[in-house]
């Protein structure tokens, strides 16, 4: 049995607008412009490398519904709300929240290092919309320094959960709070420093709202709000309409070895269809969770995050990214995925969305980029290998020769075994699909190595 | 009497300027650039600014130069094939880089990393160990070294790289190794890093190293060429190359660390719109550089220009002070178009000077915020853009009108609405210099020079609320303008990495005199006279663990007992103002540093006269577009200006390079070096 999540209702923002065409594109631009400062704020003021040089942090400016209107991961403002004694009404301006707990906030934050901020914007004393940023901090306690501990079993080995709770109430800083969570880190200075660094990062974000709210009226900023996430909600189903041909399915399976605590293979699978404006996502069949930590704790809000920012980036990056389409695109997971368990599990990061693209990444070049595959032009699978497929030499004489001659040889004559990188063979046995012995060239020059086996981009000569 | 020539080399003209240095007038040349050979452009100027102010090349007491040798060559990837010699185990540095991708999700989607600067298989190690310590842990093995570089010559190498792990601590190994290859290959270029970065970092240092040896070749090739062609020309002063901190160095120093000299053309705007804030008692101005396809915007304070100790071109980030620049994709070619969903975007694709805009009438068809300008008459009809070129107001119109018939509004509409977004970008580009790093842009006037600022710099000051908008007598040479103000200099540091209050004043001292004598060395090097030589001391702070670091200006005569408390007044003073918090934390001092200059004084002539009508200089009316309607407006011709006039808006002022627009219930008044300062009707 699979949960099937129903598309909603269009949703109220898919409308005529009444804003003026130019004013809402300096909102559109200037909330890009903040969504920028966010970022630099945060990364020049944090202490953690992870978020300085990786850029492990990502911001959000939302509406006051709590729906992200410009940014960067998944606003579970709502579900953070609901799991917080505070219900919107309760918040005030100089309120900051903060929690690093992934089972309370939809996934948005995929384990406890990373450290989320929510912070109200207020504008004459109106709820106007959120900033929302989080980072990954250098350690937040747990069985393994850093905090990302491979053996764990339960998400307690990761260390100290803050549950959402006011960090700053009105403005005011909540000393102890922050002491007793500093306390459990191991680099309680520079996690201090770097949730202040974030609480700054969002505080940026917030004036920037609040100066448009000035500019053009309240009312106007929240018309625009609107308008932003109808137009990326066309914008993505134009998108879909343009890249899913409808009605075909395409389907993906794959296998990550283990959980690293002995459990395995564990299997991935996913369809994918086009249906109308609404894209269609199926993960059933894809293996339940494992002890080990490898899980990813993906809610469906969280996967068409997703699916939207790599389809956007991919094909359309001057889109303001939002979650206008969410209606979009249905995404079905199955039951014993656990989405709803708020018990101890270890949310982790090895089987992600990524992973989809297994098949092809099997190989990258020296500049990281995929080396084409079966499915590819041209055809970059081959291996020159000239090994068996267990990886050792053939024999030699009497045998045939499978290696062009020790590869001394440049003419029609001989042949090379090949090896196929995306294990895909002619046929479907396991020597044929392996790395090492799937097919032989039709002869040693570079003509029919390169019509059977020489376009490619590796070679892997066995030792003996 | 005595002249200097500042020449900067643009993308398509090269101008000049010359200082009549006892008068402090100035006379203008531009010609066009010839960028298959730079040279010859300069050498034209030269010959037609001296000819227009009838001296002869021989009578030239300097010539300053800005040069875009070394960007182009990086950015083209046309330098040297190079070789690199480093520590065993470290042959992928250059691989390893940085864990940078643009933005995080998505940004190693488009990313293609480029390949290194110097291949792996034309990289050779060699065994000799430096310890973090200074002290040798495995001495250099000279039989290895000279296999290596023989390989590495047999390889094709004609430039080559000595960069060893820990070697800014002690640089004796890559000493070593550099006379092994200059006897063995006397003609090889041979960089090596502790010359040019002597700091921690062993990436940057590595890069920065390989760049330097990759420009190397060619640069020397070019500024030996340039010097003796204009030694043939009669020229028998001090030919001096602009680098990217807006100093100047000699021809002997350029071709030994041509990697300085990155960044050398932007560098002199900043550094004149620094002078001009001295000049005209404004010392804390935002400068805004606009010219076709980029706007270069920075902050300067107290009347210097801002400096930073690296630099980015490219994909590259080196270490190499610079001018503190930044840049943002909105010019006056900056193309405006429509996103799927109808949302107005305006660049960071540009129509550059070929095609160029729609209004210059060669095949442009795509609107730009220059056509927009026309079609508001803001750039008004007969004008004639860098004084030749007629503008085709009927094709800037058809450009726009696409704009227009997308959104459904009409041509004017469409016209402000790109002129809208394209000042929002700027003014995101200001926030970023300004704001974001904690200075209050009320505080600030505004400075705006290149072909395109003074059209929009009312505008920003608007936005930013900047005051006054200053606009120079001649915005679109500044640069060069700025070289004619700029002092012969070079820095010399060295890491420090020591708690400041364990560090007793007496070490602190030594180290720094250390430093300025390798300055004075360096400044006898350049034929400095002693009583025009100066130095400036800082230490670069930074809370224990942070990794940046924040300069604090250091006298040397201050630092005694009792120091300590006072830098960590400054260091925390600028860390609050900056981040907005302090940390109970001990400073580090992280690198310590000695800025050596040779100082050229620039002093200008001033029209002291006062009271000219506001009628001066007004050449016809035309009807040019401001807030959603057309005004009749005054055309004032910039020559015709005098000191003390002031302009009511709207007003349109045309001058050789540029045009200038001065808003509805804004004036501007010309003061006595002819800028322009444009300021809120009534305010004072």
């Amino acid at each position: 049995m699979a949960t099937q999540v129903e598309s909603a209702q269009v949703p109220d923002f898919v409308r005529e607008h009444d804003i003026d065409h130019v004013t809402l594109d300096i909102i559109e631009n200037t909330l890009s412009n903040a969504r920028f400062e966010m970022d630099r704020v945060v990364e020049t003021t944090a202490i953690s490398p992870v978020i300085r040089e990786q850029s492990d942090q990502f911001p959000l400016i939302a509406d006051r519904h709590g729906r992200m209107v410009i940014g960067q991961f998944g606003a579970a403002i709502n579900t953070i709300l609901k799991n917080s004694p505070y219900e919107p009404s309760d918040l005030r301006d100089g309120d900051v929240i903060a929690m690093n707990d992934p089972y309370l906030c939809e996934g948005s934050i995929s384990h406890c290092p990373d450290l989320l901020i929510l912070r109200p914007i207020f504008y004459e004393d109106d709820l106007v919309g959120y900033s929302s940023q989080w980072g990954n901090l250098m350690d937040v306690g747990g069985t393994s320094a850093g905090s990302m501990p491979i053996s764990a079993k339960s998400i307690y080995y990761e260390g100290i959960r803050m549950p959402p709770i006011k960090l700053y109430d009105a403005g005011r800083l909540n000393e102890e709070a922050l002491r007793l969570f500093c306390h459990n880190t191991r680099t309680p200075k520079m996690v201090e420093a770097d949730i202040k660094a974030i609480a700054a990062g969002t505080a940026a974000g917030a004036a920037r709202v609040r100066e448009l709210c000035a500019r053009f009226g309240k009312e106007t900023y929240l018309e625009a709000c609107d308008a932003m996430l109808d137009r990326t909600r066309s914008g993505v189903i134009d998108l879909i309409r343009a890249h899913l041909p409808d009605g075909e399915r395409f389907e993906f399976i794959d296998h990550a070895d283990d959980d690293g605590l002995g459990n395995g293979p564990i299997k991935l699978q996913m369809a994918l269809w086009r249906d109308g404006d609404t894209m269609n996502v199926d993960w059933t069949g894809t293996s339940p969770e494992v002890p080990g930590s490898v899980n990813f704790f993906l809610t469906p809000e969280m996967f068409k995050m997703f699916m939207g920012v790599f389809l956007i980036m991919a094909f359309s990056p001057d889109l303001v990214f939002n979650d206008g389409y969410y209606d979009v695109v249905n995404v079905t997971f199955p039951e014993n995925y656990g989405a709803e368990n708020l018990a101890g599990k270890a949310a982790k990061f090895a089987v992600t969305v990524n992973e989809v693209r297994i098949p092809k990444e099997t190989a990258l070049d020296e500049h990281g980029q995929m080396v084409k595959g079966r499915a590819d032009k041209p055809n970059q699978h081959d291996i020159l290998t000239g090994s068996r497929p267990d990886g050792t030499g053939f024999p030699g004489a009497p045998f045939p020769d499978m290696t062009c001659g020790n590869w001394t040889r440049g003419g029609k004559e001989g042949s090379a075994m090949l090896g196929h990188h995306d294990r895909s063979g002619p046929v479907d046995n396991a020597w044929a699909t392996s790395w090492n012995s799937s097919h032989v060239s039709t002869g040693c020059d570079a003509e029919s190595l390169r019509s059977t086996g020489g376009d490619a981009r590796f070679y892997c000569f066995a030792a003996k | 009497m005595a002249y200097r020539l500042g020449v900067d080399v643009g993308g398509t003209f090269t101008d000049v300027l010359v200082l009549e240095e006892e008068k402090g007038t100035l006379t203008l040349e531009k010609v066009l650039s010839t960028p298959e050979d730079q040279s010859v452009g300069v050498l034209e100027g030269v010959r037609q600014a001296c000819q227009r102010l009838g001296v002869e090349p021989s009578e030239l007491d300097a010539i300053l130069h800005g040069s875009t040798v070394v960007t182009n060559l990086i950015l083209e990837g046309k330098g040297a094939t190079g070789g690199l010699l480093t520590t065993q185990g470290h042959e992928q540095i250059l691989h390893l880089a940085r864990a940078w991708t643009p933005g995080p999700l998505y940004g190693w989607m488009g990313m293609i990393k480029p390949s290194p600067v110097v291949e792996l298989w034309r990289t050779r190690t060699v065994s000799a160990r430096m310890g973090a310590d200074g002290q040798a842990v495995e001495g250099l093995d000279e039989a290895e070294v000279r296999s290596a570089l023989d390989e590495l010559v047999a390889e094709g190498v004609d430039s080559l790289t000595i960069a060893f792990l820990n070697s800014y601590v002690n640089p004796e190994h890559e000493r070593q190794a550099r006379d092994i290859a200059q006897s063995a290959h006397p003609n090889l270029p041979v960089s090596i890093s502790s010359d040019l970065v002597s700091e921690y970092r062993e990436y940057e240092r590595t890069l920065t190293a390989v760049l330097n040896a990759y420009a190397k070749p060619q640069v020397a090739k070019y500024v030996d060429h340039l010097e003796s062609s204009l030694n043939d020309a009669g020229f028998s002063g001090r030919l001096d190359i602009v680098r990217s901190d807006g100093g100047t160095m000699s021809v002997a120093s350029t071709k030994e660390r041509p990697i300085d000299i990155a960044l050398s053309g932007p560098s002199g705007g900043a550094v004149g719109a620094a002078y001009l804030a001295r000049e005209i008692d404004l010392p804390d101005l935002l400068t805004i550089d606009m010219g076709g396809t980029s706007t270069d915007v920075a902050l300067c304070q107290g009347g210097t220009p801002p400096i930073k100790r690296d630099a980015q071109l490219g994909y590259y980030q080196f270490q190499s002070r610079s001018v503190d620049i930044h840049s943002v994709g909105a010019g006056g070619g900056s193309i405006a178009y429509l996103t799927g969903v109808g949302s107005l975007r305006v660049g960071p694709r540009s129509a550059g000077a070929d095609p160029g805009p729609a209004c210059y009438g060669r095949g442009g068809t795509e609107p730009t915020v220059t056509d927009a300008n026309v079609v508001l008459h803001r750039i008004p009809p007969g004008a004639k853009l860098a004084d030749t070129l007629e503008i085709d107001e009927e094709a800037a119109k058809a450009a726009v009108q696409t704009i227009a018939d997308g959104l459904g509004i009409e041509l004017t509409a469409a016209a402000e609405a790109i002129l809208t977004i394209a000042n929002e970008n700027m003014h995101a580009a200001l926030r970023v210099v300004s704001v974001e790093r904690g200075y209050d842009p009320r505080d600030f006037g505004l400075i705006a020079f290149g072909g395109a600022g003074p059209l929009h710099a009312n505008a920003l000051g608007r936005l930013i609320h900047a005051d006054p908008v200053v606009i120079p007598p001649t915005p679109g040479v500044l640069s060069a303008f700025g070289f004619l103000a700029s002092d012969v200099q070079n820095e010399f540091a060295r890491t420090y990495l020591r708690i400041v209050e364990e560090t007793p004043a007496e070490h602190l001292h030594e180290q720094l005199e250390g430093l300025a004598s390798e300055a004075d060395e360096w400044l006898e090097r350049e034929g400095i006279a002693k009583d025009i030589r100066a130095y400036e001391f800082f230490a670069d702070c930074r809370y224990h663990m942070q990794d940046i670091q924040i300069p604090c200006l250091l006298e040397l005569s201050e630092v005694q007992n009792g120091y300590a408390g006072r830098l960590r007044e400054q260091f925390e003073g600028e860390h609050r103002r900056r981040y907005g918090f302090d940390l109970d934390v001990p400073i580090e001092i992280a690198t310590i540093r000695c800025v050596g200059k040779g100082e050229r004084p620039l002093t200008l002539s001033r029209d002291d006269s006062n009271g000219s009508s506001s009628g001066d200089g007004i050449d016809r009316h035309e009807q040019v577009f401001f807030d959603g309607e057309w005004h009749e407006t005054p055309i004032y011709e910039r020559s015709a200006l005098r000191a003390g006039q002031v302009i009511e808006g709207p007003a349109v002022i045309v001058q050789q390079d540029t045009t200038a627009v001065v808003e509805p219930n804004y004036s501007a008044a010309v003061d006595g070096y002819s800028n322009l300062i444009i300021s809120e009707t009534g305010r004072d």
